[in-house]
Parts: structure tokens; C-alpha cells; sequence
């Protein structure tokens, strides 16, 4: 490789962008011209100050907008359940009459009746308190009648101590299963207290192995800091740091990882492995500086 | 529930799933904006109108690319639509405003820990920020696109390439161009 094709190749260098063979022809290169290794230097100098400019969205921005689009969805959702055709949306099922959507109307109605006249067949439900219903299966029967099977779920408020067993499990409940993850996220949160219980460990290394939410893996991952230590948690950490989605979480895999044991030799091993194929610019950093401070080469060979 | 299960159950009209996904991805949209057009309202209103956009197409999503892939192309197009009339109109630089003499950063209400966190380095490297910001609305918008999604998202040139309904090799020299009219700006600089 000349000076031209290196100088051509130079930005593509830095951001990993170079078949492997271009790259290693370039090292090669580098190693030999100072005059391209200072260009390098540049370069590099300039990525390192266009860096600081990166923002980051605050989390009062984040919110802000969460709640316009809340606000924004709603509106979208009443105009378009605005006319009498709402009652059609949960069934449209391609052969269905206007007959029998009559007849989900009036069984509708007539479901909403017996919930509000005293004596009804709902009695049984507390009166008072607040019901949720969710449609679960709806069906044709024949002769113009429908099934309907409403799961209902009623609100009810708990409060307790963090060390408190029922208190715990239901936070452990949420963590694993709840859909929300903003609700996963506090959970996990509140669950930090409890790390030593092995339930709260095994639920901690659980989320980061497997919850489809960024939010959540990291929240999971901060929590499991202080049990840095254990070859357990070590061994999830390494795959989170391996395998991991997100840029964010790999970092801070390589963060906690560090922590206490920076001689650690699968720990080396599995950054120099990173460093054949991680794409994140800070990530890539990352590893090349635990592994110069471990005095490691920055590849495999 | 997997993303594709989710993504099915929000395209029957399930707006649970719609919100889990919102949340899922909403970060990186919003992170893209706001580093795009350097300006929170713009990104806000890039936001609003993505994922709006999203809700309303989102029965043509087809499962063949990936859902982010899908996203940031919306994203990306409406960003693209935003730098374009900043373009035609040439919008005022970022200091939006001056009161009692203080010129105001609307930048300064974004999270920035690492600039916050050393105000000498701030101080020093004022000049150098002001040259990049100039550089980069001097960028074409796609070049900005390009530069952006690659320097501060991480995106593969492939991967950026499928976002803009482009190639990698147009990609690739996006970011060339880009690149080599931030050295020759910054070249007394570093």
C-alpha cells in the first residue's frame, strides 16, 4: 500500500469499516511512514474532539416527549373509535354479517347492564372496587349468538416493607413478567436491597440475560455490581459483554467487569475476541484500554 | 414477548404492544434527532411525528428488514425533511436567543455530563465546538445524516445505507466527503 491509498483509506480505517485484509495491509503501512501515522494521529484527534459533541437526550426531553406522544395516540385512538364502527374494530373477521354485529352490540349492552343493576349475575365482584376487563376469545356460535370470555382483573393498592417476603415476591413477579418495562426497571431497582437473597441474584442475572429492553438489561447489570465477583455473575457479564445488543450495556459490561479484578484472564480473552468485530467507537475503546492496563495485546492471533 | 410477536400484536390494534415498543426504541430516535438538528424542541417534534408515522403505517411493516432498521428510515427521512427547510430558510446558528446581553444555548437544557463535568476543558475546547457545530450545518444534509448515524450512533455503513434507502457505497462516500471537509475545517485544530 502507498501513501495515496492509505490516506484514501484512512477514515474508513478508523471507524472499522476496511475488509481485514485492507486493514492489516494498512497497519503494515502505518508502521512504516510517519508521515501517514501523524495524519492517523489527526484523525483520530479530531474523532476524539467531534466525540464531545455528542448529546445526549436528557431524561426530562425523554419524558416531555413520551407524554406528547401519550397525549397525541389518544386523540389518533378517539377519532378513529369516534363513530358507531368502533363496535366492529375487535371483531373484524373478513365474512362476518351486519347481523351478527348487531347481535355483539346487544350482547355487549346488555353485559354492561347486568354490571350496573344491583342483583345481577356480576355481584360477585366487589362493588366498589375498580374493574378491569379484557376481552380474551371471542366466538361465533351459530344461530346469531356469540361467546364472549372477559377476563376481569381488580385493582388493589399493597404496601410493605422491601424486607417484607410477600412484598419481595410480588416485585420479583414484576420484574420477570410484567409487560411494562418502565415497571421491570423499578422493580429491579427496588429489588437492589435484596441482593444477597439468591431469588433476587437469580432474577438480576435472568433480566440481563434475557429481557428484550436496552432500559432493563442495564438496570439489571448496575444492580448486579457490587456481586461483580462471583464466577456466576462473572459468567453472565462475559456474555452480556459478548453478545449483548447494545452499545451501552456492552460498556458497562467491560465497567463492572473490571471492577476488583482487573488480571482476569477470560476477561482479557473475551475483549480481545470483542475487538475483532465490536463497531462501537466507545466500546472499542473501552476494551483497548482495560487491555493495555492489563498489559494485553489488543488482539488474538 | 418477542419483538416480532410485538409487533404482530401491535398491528392487530394492541396498544400495550405499541407502547412497549415505543419504549424499546425511543432512546435511540430520540438520540439521533436531537444530535441530527442539535435543537431539543426539533427533536421533540421529530419524535412526535416518527412515531405517530410509525403507529399509522405500521400495518405495511412486512418483517423484511428489521424493525429498527424500518424506525430510524423514518426517522432518519423526517430529520432529513427538517435539515433540508433549515437549508432553504438557513437557519440562525444554535445561540438562540440573546437576553440582557447573555446569549442563551437552548443546548444547554440537554443532558451533557462529560462536557459538564470538566468546565476548564469547556472553556478551552470553546472554539474548537464552535468550528465543529459550523462544520457540520455546512454538511450537505445527507452527508450529515451519514456522519452522525456513523460517528455518534455506530451504524455500520450497510446497515446506514438500508436506513437512507441507499447503498453502502454512496454511504461510504457520504462519509468521505463529510469527513475530509472536517479535516480541512479543523485541520489547525487537532
Amino acid at each position: 500500500m502507498n501513501c495515496v491509498e492509505c490516506e484514501n483509506n484512512l477514515v474508513f480505517y478508523l471507524y472499522g469499516e476496511l475488509p481485514a485484509e485492507v486493514e492489516e495491509s494498512m497497519e503494515q503501512h502505518l508502521d512504516g511512514c510517519a508521515g501517514c501515522r501523524a495524519q492517523e494521529t489527526r484523525l483520530a484527534n479530531m474523532h476524539r474532539a467531534i466525540e464531545a459533541e455528542r448529546l445526549e437526550p436528557s431524561l426530562e426531553l425523554l419524558s416531555a416527549c413520551r407524554q406528547d406522544l401519550a397525549v397525541s395516540l389518544r386523540a389518533v385512538t378517539e377519532q378513529s373509535d369516534s363513530g358507531w364502527r368502533r363496535w366492529l374494530r375487535p371483531l373484524d373477521i373478513p365474512g362476518w354479517s351486519w347481523r351478527l354485529a348487531g347481535c355483539t352490540a346487544l350482547v355487549a349492552v346488555g353485559f354492561l347492564a347486568a354490571r350496573a343493576l344491583p342483583g345481577s349475575a356480576a355481584k360477585g365482584i366487589g362493588g366498589e372496587q375498580p374493574v378491569v376487563s379484557a376481552v380474551s376469545h371471542v366466538e361465533k356460535m351459530g344461530d346469531g349468538l356469540v361467546r364472549i370470555v372477559l377476563q376481569d382483573s381488580v385493582a388493589r393498592e399493597l404496601s410493605g416493607r422491601l424486607d417484607d417476603q410477600a412484598v419481595q415476591s410480588l416485585l420479583l413477579a414484576a420484574a420477570r413478567n410484567t409487560v411494562d418495562p418502565a415497571i421491570r426497571v423499578d422493580a429491579l431497582d427496588l429489588l437492589r436491597g435484596g441482593i444477597s437473597s439468591p431469588e433476587v441474584r437469580d432474577t438480576l442475572l435472568a433480566a440481563l440475560r434475557k429481557d428484550p429492553n436496552d432500559g432493563v438489561r442495564m438496570k439489571a447489570l448496575e444492580s448486579l455490581r457490587p456481586l461483580a465477583g462471583e464466577p456466576q455473575v462473572r459468567a453472565v457479564l462475559l456474555d452480556a459483554l459478548r453478545e449483548d445488543r447494545n452499545a451501552m450495556v456492552r460498556a458497562n459490561a467491560v465497567d463492572v467487569l473490571t471492577m476488583g479484578n482487573a488480571q482476569n484472564s477470560e476477561l482479557a480473552g473475551a475483549l480481545q475476541e470483542l475487538m475483532q468485530r465490536e463497531e462501537n467507537l466507545d466500546v472499542r475503546r473501552q476494551g483497548q484500554r482495560v487491555l493495555r492496563s492489563m498489559n494485553a495485546s489488543l488482539e488474538t492471533f | 414477548m418477542d419483538e416480532a410477536s410485538l409487533i404482530r400484536a401491535a398491528q392487530r390494534g394492541d396498544e400495550d404492544a405499541f407502547a412497549v415498543l415505543v419504549r424499546a426504541h425511543d432512546q435511540s430516535v430520540l438520540r439521533i434527532a436531537l444530535n441530527l438538528l442539535r435543537s431539543p424542541e426539533d427533536a421533540r417534534d421529530v419524535y412526535q411525528e416518527t412515531f405517530l408515522r410509525v403507529h399509522r403505517s405500521l400495518q405495511q411493516f412486512r418483517f423484511d428488514c428489521n424493525f429498527s432498521t424500518w424506525l430510524h428510515r423514518i426517522a432518519t427521512n423526517i430529520c432529513l425533511d427538517h435539515l433540508r427547510r433549515r437549508k432553504v430558510r438557513r437557519e440562525s446558528p444554535r445561540v438562540a436567543s440573546v437576553s440582557s446581553g447573555q446569549e442563551i444555548d437552548p443546548l444547554d437544557t440537554v443532558a451533557e455530563p462529560r462536557a459538564d463535568s470538566d468546565p476548564q476543558r469547556r472553556v478551552l475546547s470553546e472554539e474548537l465546538r464552535g468550528r465543529i457545530q459550523a462544520v457540520l450545518r455546512e454538511l450537505s444534509p445527507r452527508e450529515r445524516v451519514v456522519f452522525e448515524m456513523r460517528h455518534f450512533e455506530g451504524m455500520r455503513l450497510r446497515a446506514i445505507g438500508e436506513a437512507l434507502g441507499t447503498s453502502e457505497e454512496a454511504a461510504k462516500n457520504c462519509l468521505f466527503r463529510a469527513t475530509q471537509k472536517m479535516r480541512s475545517a479543523l485541520g489547525e485544530f487537532v
